[in-house]
Formats: C-alpha cells, structure tokens, sequence
C-alpha cells in the first residue's frame, strides 16, 4: 500500500511539473500568457476558446497592446461561459485596468457586464445578441456585423447566376455547429441576399459539418456520388469549403460551380487563388485584436473609443452607436485574392 | 466467448449477429427509397467515411473488452495528424512549421509511435495505480488535445502527394485507407481470436480477479491493450491528415472517440468486458456508417441523424444486457 501512495504521490509531481513545463514552454500559446512593460496599465483579454481564427487575433491584441505599452495577460476559457466570467472576477479583483473579452456565450453578456463592474470592458468578435448591454458606462464593441458575411456570398452567387441567365438555384449547404450565432447569422445572409436580387433557392440538403474538413468531406460525399443535381455549395467556413472541393476531387466531380466560403484562411485563400473556390469572405482577425486594444486603451484614458484607429464607429443612431467600432467584412475573388496571401 | 462449435444454435447465431440484420432491413428499406444507396459509388463513399473511424474503433473494442474504455483516441488522432503532417507539407506550402522533411512512410510510423506512446502511459496508469480507465483517458483526452493546439495553433496543410497517397491513392475505384482499415480489422480479428494475448483480454475483462490466479499478467496485458488503442488512434490521425490534406489542431477528431464506443458498443461490445467480437463491431461501424449515409442522401435534419444514432446506440445496449443477463 505505501508503494502505491508514493507512486500516486510520484505521479501527481509529475504531472505538475509535466504542465508548468508546459505553461513556461509556449509564452504565446499557453493558457496564461503575459507580455508587455505595462507602464501605461494591464489588460486582461479572455478568449472563448483557441481555433485558427482566434488565436490570429489574440496574437494581434497581444502585439498591439505591446506597442501601446500596456502589459496584457491572454487567458483561454475554453468555452466556458462560467469560467469566463471567473476570469473577469478575478481580474477585476487582481487590479487590472481594464479587461477585452470574447464572450462565449453572446446571451450571457449581461453578466459579464456586472462582473466587470465599472472596469473598462471590450468584447472582441461576437457581439452581444443584445447590444443595449453596451449601454452601460465603459463597455464596448468590436467586430465584424455577421450580418454581412452570408450577404456577400449571396451577392456573389446572385451575379454569377443573374450573369447566366438563372432565377431558380439548387444548393448544397454546408453549416457550422448548429445553433451557434454565426452559423444561423451566415446561413440567414446568404439566403436572404439570394432573395433580394431575385434568385429562388432552393435546397438539395443542409448538412452540419460542424466547421471541419473532414466531417465536410464525410457528409457532402454521398451527395455528389448519388448524382443529385445541384447548382452551388454554399459553405458556413472555408476549412468546409475546401473538404467539399476534396470531396468533389475525389469523386472525379469537374468543379464548373460555384462553390463559396468565409473566413479567408490560408487554405481558403490558396483554393480561390487555384480557381477551386469561388469566392470567401475575408473577416479581420488582426483588425478586431488591434481595434480591441485600442478601444480598450481609449476607455482607459477617456477617449472615443475608435480614436487612432481606421476605423467608423456604428452608424445606425441607436443609444450604443458610440460604443460599437464595425471591423468591415471583405469579399474575396480571384481578383483581388493577391491582397489576401 | 467464443462458444463451443456443437451443433447449429439457431437462437444463438440470431441474436449474435442482430446487428448484421439490422445491417440488412436498413440497406434494403434505403435502396427502395433511394436507389442510388446501392451504387458502387455511394458503397465506396460509405466505407471510406467509416474507414478511419473504424480503425479507431478496432482499438477502442479492446479497452472496453478488457472492462476498460478509452476516451482519448480522438485526441490522440488530432496530435498525431498536426505532428506527422508538418514533417511532410511541400515546399511550397505557404506557413510551413519547420523545415524537416521525413519520407511518408516515417510520418506515418511516427504518428503509430506517438499513439503508441500515449497509449503506454495511459495503460500503466490504469495497470499499475487503478484509477478508472474512464479517467485516466479524460486526462488524456485533455492533454493530447492541448498538445496538439501547443504545436500548431493554425491547421497544418499542403501535405505531400507522396503522405496523401496512404489515404487517398485508388486501387481497383477504392481509395487506400478503406484497404488499411481492412488490414487493421483483420490484425484486431487475428490478435482477438488466434493469439494468446486476445485470449488473455477474455479473461481478464470477464474476471481480472480469476485471471491472475490463472497466471496472466494483467499489468501486462492492460499496458498492450491501451498501447494497440493508441497505435489505432495515432494511426487514424495520420490518415485522416492524409486524406483531407489538412491536420487542423482544434477540430481533428474532434468526438471520433465517442462515435468508436457507440458502433463497438452497437456492435455486441459488452460494457461490462469479456464479450467482444469483431464480426460484431463491423457490424456496429457498418450501421452507424449506413445511417450517416442514408439519412444525407434521404436529406434529413441533421439533429434527427443524431437522435436516431442516440436510439440505436441506447437500445443495442438494452438488447445486449437482456441477452447477457440469462447467461448463468
């Protein structure tokens, strides 16, 4: 029994050392970064969770705070919207100046807002479903209108069609995880824009892939290989974009569709520069980490909150115009994809 | 286990192979509605949708015969697909990691090597300390899939003709990770039926208590079979890498673990160890496998695909405690 307890007691050592290891390792991917001389204040940012898109923006915020001279601490709440809101506690109670927080639950925003109490609060990203939380005193916005990212595809594949000479569309869809903000926010847009510039669509299927390639690739093949007519893929991403393309690939599908994406990540890019994807949509990941940042700093000092940034402040006149920055969404073709690589 | 070759047990051969009925009523009642079900394309297509989760799956049947379960292979698969894939990204791959270039055929082992690895440490743990296995592998789970977001925050892509040929070269119309799953099913059938080592999974998930006293190492054992679930795992990873050209740290594999236990589970994989059969848990790959495919050529909603797979994995379940419960 005593080896047993000194084993036990063996490896519970281990396997502390084995994660500050860990931590000490990787100062920009670990769960609790901190960079920065912080002689103008420390910020603490709080991410939903770390994919491609949001580790490009934390890696923005963490650079931009740098230059601005504030320390900044990168905290990950794993898609806990509890322990998000744990985090803000905290950093509240440790002193922090100021706190940007990519919510992982938009409904709970109200929360976040209380636990911050007053401190300086910016949500990056994904806007709060409702936006007269930034009502309050020392919050804000910045992001990108989900709105208009399904929009342009729509648009997109609206020409391409008009240009055809087709009203009546079928097409494939291919959705995020489903229920979540974006996805319900996109796959609206594209319909709608459809809609609004005289296209009937109709569909073959939706399909969840849940934002990954390879689900894409599972669920889209029997589609493509029972010859189901179809005239479009519309994608919620670009990693599902591209397994629709492996998929066709391996299929001995010719692409001569349309198939779109959003996001513009390196691979996305890389198929719209083959000619393999249509079009996608580029949404700004360093733009929001940067305008974060600054939105942070200016509520530090007092400012406007896009001041010494590109960017406009919302301009639809409502009570929390002054606190929302719109980091715009960018369609991406052959054309200018160049400027995207 | 297997039962003694006397004569022809009507009853028995039926409710052993229930599943492969099922297998059947499903096939047939899909290709009345939709003919194109039985096409060699769509059957291509099915098996190698299933291919890499069933070579997942050929290793996780062996955790849970040896009254075990392992929550980590989709985990695992991402961290072996993120490391084996940036040691074969072409050159003119636009973020490459770093510049070391291993032949496919060493990517390939190394990701089984990193399985392996893993799948040693986990196995001790569960031989050695007895936590249950359920939480020793929620660790690794974790642990694997940090690892891999530490490596490559971003997913790693262009990978070489060369590494993609392992999933997606064609032999004969089929591409070739539906010739490696068959392989590794065929090794996992060989070891389970024809070696000691299966025999030894027996017993030991039947009564690990008995089993030592027949002079079986279960330390031993324990550590093998979390090792082979691992090289299934780490295995899966790379293929999976391979066939869609991409190892993406966040999303790879991503609950492949749970869609192994339920079509191991499907498939006659008793939770309470001891009864496993291979036949079985192809049985089990191959309905889960017809029901995704079936219900996206059918066009139904996607949370209806996930309530009928909840249904059929909660009454397979039901079925086999009822049959194991009049055993004496």
């Amino acid at each position: 029994m005593k080896l047993k307890k000194i084993m036990a007691m063996l490896l519970v050592g281990a396997t502390c050392v084995g994660m500050m290891t860990g931590c000490g390792g990787s100062s920009d991917n670990g769960s609790a970064a901190t960079t920065g001389s912080g002689e103008n204040g420390s910020i603490t940012l709080i991410m939903a969770q770390r994919d491609e898109f949001l580790s490009t923006l934390e890696a923005a915020a963490t650079k931009a705070a740098q230059e601005q001279g504030y320390k900044l601490t990168a905290q990950d709440a794993q898609s806990d919207a509890q322990k998000q809101i744990q985090f803000v506690e905290t950093a509240k109670n440790g002193g922090e100046d100021a706190v940007i927080v990519n919510p992982v639950d938009s409904d709970a925003a109200q929360s976040v807002v209380d636990a911050a109490a007053g401190m300086p609060l910016v949500f990056v990203n994904r806007p709060p479903t409702d936006l007269h939380v930034l009502d309050a005193e020392n919050v804000a916005f910045v992001g990108s209108d989900e709105d208009t990212s399904g929009y342009f595809q729509g648009e997109y594949l609206a020409e391409y069609f008009q240009e055809q000479g087709k009203t009546e569309i079928k097409y494939i869809l291919l959705q995020g995880i489903l229920g979540q903000v974006s996805q319900i926010k996109r796959c609206a847009g594209v319909l709608q824009a459809l809609e609004d510039n005289g296209i009937t669509a109709t569909p073959v299927v939706e399909l969840a892939a849940e934002y990954d390639r390879a689900k894409a690739i599972d669920k889209i093949s029997p589609v493509l290989t029972s010859g189901q007519e179809f005239d479009c893929i519309i994608s919620n991403n670009d990693a599902m974009a591209c397994g629709a393309i492996e998929a066709c690939e391996s299929a001995g599908i010719t692409i001569d569709f349309p198939i779109v994406g959003i996001d513009c990540t390196k691979d996305g890019a890389a198929a719209v520069q083959a000619g393999k994807l249509a079009m996608t949509v580029f949404q700004d990941p360093e733009g929001q980490g940067v305008g974060a940042v600054m939105a942070c700093a200016n509520l530090i000092d007092g400012k406007a909150i896009n001041e010494g940034t590109e960017y406009e402040l919302d301009s639809s006149g409502e009570s929390y115009s002054d606190s929302i920055i719109w980091v715009p969404f960018e369609p991406v073709t052959a054309d200018n994809v160049a400027d995207y690589i | 286990m297997e039962a003694t070759k006397k004569g022809f047990d009507f009853k028995k051969f039926m409710s052993d192979n229930a599943m492969w009925f099922v297998l059947i009523i499903l096939a047939v009642a899909l290709t009345i509605v939709r003919p194109a079900f039985l096409s060699i394309a769509n059957l291509t297509t099915l098996f190698t949708s299933e291919s890499i989760k069933g070579i997942i799956t050929c290793g996780v049947c062996w955790t849970i015969l040896s009254k075990g379960i392992d929550l980590g292979p989709g985990s695992v698969a991402a961290l072996s697909a993120v490391i084996s894939a940036s040691f074969v990204q072409s050159d003119d791959a636009l973020s490459r990691l770093h510049s070391i270039h291993l032949p496919a055929i060493v990517a390939i082992v190394l990701a089984m090597l990193i399985g392996a690895v893993v799948g040693i440490i986990i196995g001790w743990l569960v031989a050695y300390t007895h936590i249950h296995p359920f939480i020793a592998t929620l660790g690794s789970q974790l642990i694997c899939r940090a690892l891999a977001k530490m490596y490559s925050s971003a997913p790693v892509s262009n990978l070489d003709e060369g590494f993609r040929n392992f999933a997606i070269y064609k032999v004969a119309g089929i591409p070739m990770v539906v010739f490696i799953f068959l392989l590794i099913f065929i090794i996992s059938w060989f070891m389970m039926t024809q070696c000691r080592f299966g025999k030894n999974i027996f017993a030991i998930g039947g009564n690990d208590q008995a089993a030592r006293v027949a002079g079986i190492n279960v330390e031993k054992n324990l550590v093998l079979t979390y090792m082979w679930s691992g090289i299934c795992a780490g295995l899966a990873g790379a293929l999976l890498a391979a066939r869609t050209d991409s190892a993406d740290p966040s999303t790879n594999g991503l609950q492949y673990e749970f869609d192994a236990i339920a079509a191991a589970t499907v498939g006659g994989t008793s939770q309470t160890g001891g009864v496993c059969r291979m036949s079985g848990v192809m049985s089990g790959i191959l309905v889960l496998g017809v029901i995704n495919n079936g219900l996206v050529l059918l066009g139904a909603n996607d949370n209806l695909t996930q309530i009928i797979k909840g249904l059929i994995i909660v009454g397979a379940v039901v079925v086999d405690m009822r049959k194991n419960a009049k055993k004496p």
